[in-house]
């Protein structure tokens, strides 16, 4: 399974970086989600340093309804997916796989990403272990959450509007959770012993565990 | 008494009552489409209905 | 068809819960006293928990369902038709839950919606449900349909207590509980309790007679796809120069989504 998980994420990762769909539409687009947050906050300096973690969360949370869409889509040009199970590849590890490639992405976004909220909303940032590590489970939570939701409502013709349908609702305490713990760490405030992150474990290893045993029932059933 | 709790009671009762109209209208419609399927092409009445 | 014990238990829950609803209506209404502290608000105790019960009520037998589905021992379109049902009123349920409780607000805490925990994680609900119910009316072939709200049922029930206590942290961390004022709950004895009691019970012989109405159209639907498909085969078969292995593969098809007996 852990070998799989490795080959698709590779080979998601590959297909990636020859299309550049994540650097070319997917950043962008988050980067004008951070501009319009500002224009509707009406750029008073203090009040968008004091939300800017949650216009962050916000704005990878919209960037990853993407990501993941595109993560499943790709496996159904000329029916790709069926190919993978008829050559044996288990389920749970193509699962795993695309959530590890969707993470990966947004990890990189993410660093692109925090550049930009401190240009643009200048916050005071410290706590840099809190904010790293919230940042890697939250962001594990909504790959794992987001790959499921996404193949589950693969299929459809309604797909585009019904993935944040399901999706933001399920992944709202990640934004919460998260928001949170970086509100803690530019306050200064932070420990390892967070409630946040700890619910931000939870949730991450909660869908991996899912997305790894329902998978297969998904893409046979 | 306040408004506010006839407002609550209607919004239940009125809520459930409306459901219950279109459940029921719903199985109504349902069932007298199921009656009249014996048709032309009807070659086998083996079927349970 | 439905069998006549099952119309029989539908007519009486139906019956148990028209005079239930009744009777709490009127002693709620009309035999309790105002309370104390909140006077005639009170009144609304008697609709508003036992709805939100019956919300939860109808999303653990959704999920209970969904599990039978996907354990493959139980498996039967029985328990993916049942899992719809209670969905579907459980929705009902949690928006009446959240207009009662917005209307109970406005005059307890001056305002239509608070960021208490237990609203937030209500209207979460909500919308879970709603996608669940969205994402069934997603056209795919009935095992494939049954499989993935299974799992999407079962992915929310599992969401609603990281949800819950990601808002209750949400609201307490940062200041104190408002909402839950011990001085404003009312203090519950009497003919009050018994109100009380009627309510929940009365409200859950509603439920019973909704899922019981509402599985019975899932079942119907599904009946009148087995004979729309069963015609057009007919219609096929008589027209010239059809071959029969063709038909053989839809057939197929039909027996896949046989409907379950009831």
């Amino acid at each position: 399974m852990w070998r799989d998980a490795l080959l698709v994420a590779g080979k998601d990762l590959r297909i990636e970086l020859r299309s550049r769909i994540t650097i070319n539409q997917i950043l962008p687009f988050a980067f004008i989600v951070l501009i319009v947050f500002a224009f509707a906050l009406d750029t008073s300096p203090d009040t968008l340093k004091e939300v800017a973690p949650g216009l962050f969360w916000l704005a990878v949370l919209f960037s990853s309804i993407l990501g993941v869409d595109r993560a499943v889509a790709i496996e159904r040009n000329d029916s790709a997916g069926e190919g993978l199970l008829v050559y044996g590849v288990d389920p749970g590890g193509i699962f795993l796989g695309k959530a590890a490639s969707v993470f990966v992405q947004l990890f990189l976004l993410e660093i692109v990403l925090i550049l930009g909220m401190v240009v643009l909303y200048g916050p005071k940032i410290g706590g840099w272990l809190l904010i790293v590590l919230s940042a890697v489970f939250a962001t594990l939570g909504i790959s794992a959450a987001g790959v499921l939701y996404s193949q589950l409502a693969s299929g459809s013709k309604a797909k585009q509007t019904l993935l944040p349908l399901l999706l933001v609702p399920v992944a709202s305490p990640v934004l919460l959770a998260a928001t949170k713990s970086w509100q803690d760490a530019f306050a200064g405030t932070s420990s390892l012993g967070d409630p946040w992150l700890r619910l931000l474990i939870v949730f991450a290893v909660v869908y991996l565990a899912l997305g790894s045993v329902f998978y297969s029932s998904i893409l046979e059933g | 008494m306040n408004g506010y709790v006839e407002a609550g009671y209607l919004a239940v009762l009125g809520g459930l009552g409306g459901y219950s109209a279109l459940l029921l209208g719903k199985s109504k419609k349902l069932k007298k489409s199921l009656l009249p399927v014996k048709t032309k092409n009807d070659r086998d009445e083996s079927r349970p209905l | 068809m439905e069998s006549k014990r099952y119309k029989r238990v539908r007519r009486a829950a139906g019956i148990a819960s028209l005079l239930s609803v009744a009777v709490t209506v009127i002693l709620g209404l009309w035999v309790t006293p105002p309370d104390v502290v909140q006077g005639q608000l009170v009144r609304l105790i008697y609709v508003h928990p036992p709805v939100a019960w019956v919300a939860y009520l109808a999303y653990g037998v959704t999920s209970i369902a969904s599990i039978l589905y996907l354990w493959k021992r139980t498996r039967n379109l029985r328990w993916d038709l049942l899992a719809v049902s209670s969905a579907e009123v459980g929705v009902i349920f949690t928006g009446l839950t959240l207009i009662t409780g917005s209307i109970w607000g406005r005059p307890a805490w001056g305002v239509w919606w608070t960021w208490d925990a237990r609203l937030t994680t209500t209207a979460l609900l909500f919308v879970l449900y709603l996608g669940y119910l969205a994402l069934r009316r997603v056209p795919a072939d009935s095992h494939q349909r049954a499989v993935r709200s299974a799992i999407a049922g079962l992915i929310a029930f599992i969401d609603v207590p990281i949800v819950h206590q990601s808002v209750v942290w949400w609201r307490t961390l940062h200041q104190g509980a408002t909402v839950l004022n011990p001085s404003l709950s009312p203090k519950i004895h009497g003919e009050m309790a018994t109100t009380l009691l009627i309510g929940f019970i009365s409200f859950t012989f509603v439920y019973i007679w909704m899922l019981m109405q509402r599985y019975q159209i899932a079942d119907l639907e599904q009946r009148v796809l087995d004979v729309e498909l069963e015609q057009l085969i007919k219609e096929r078969r008589n027209e010239p120069g059809v071959g029969s292995s063709q038909i053989e593969s839809t057939e197929d098809v039909d027996n896949a989504d046989q409907p379950s007996k009831v």
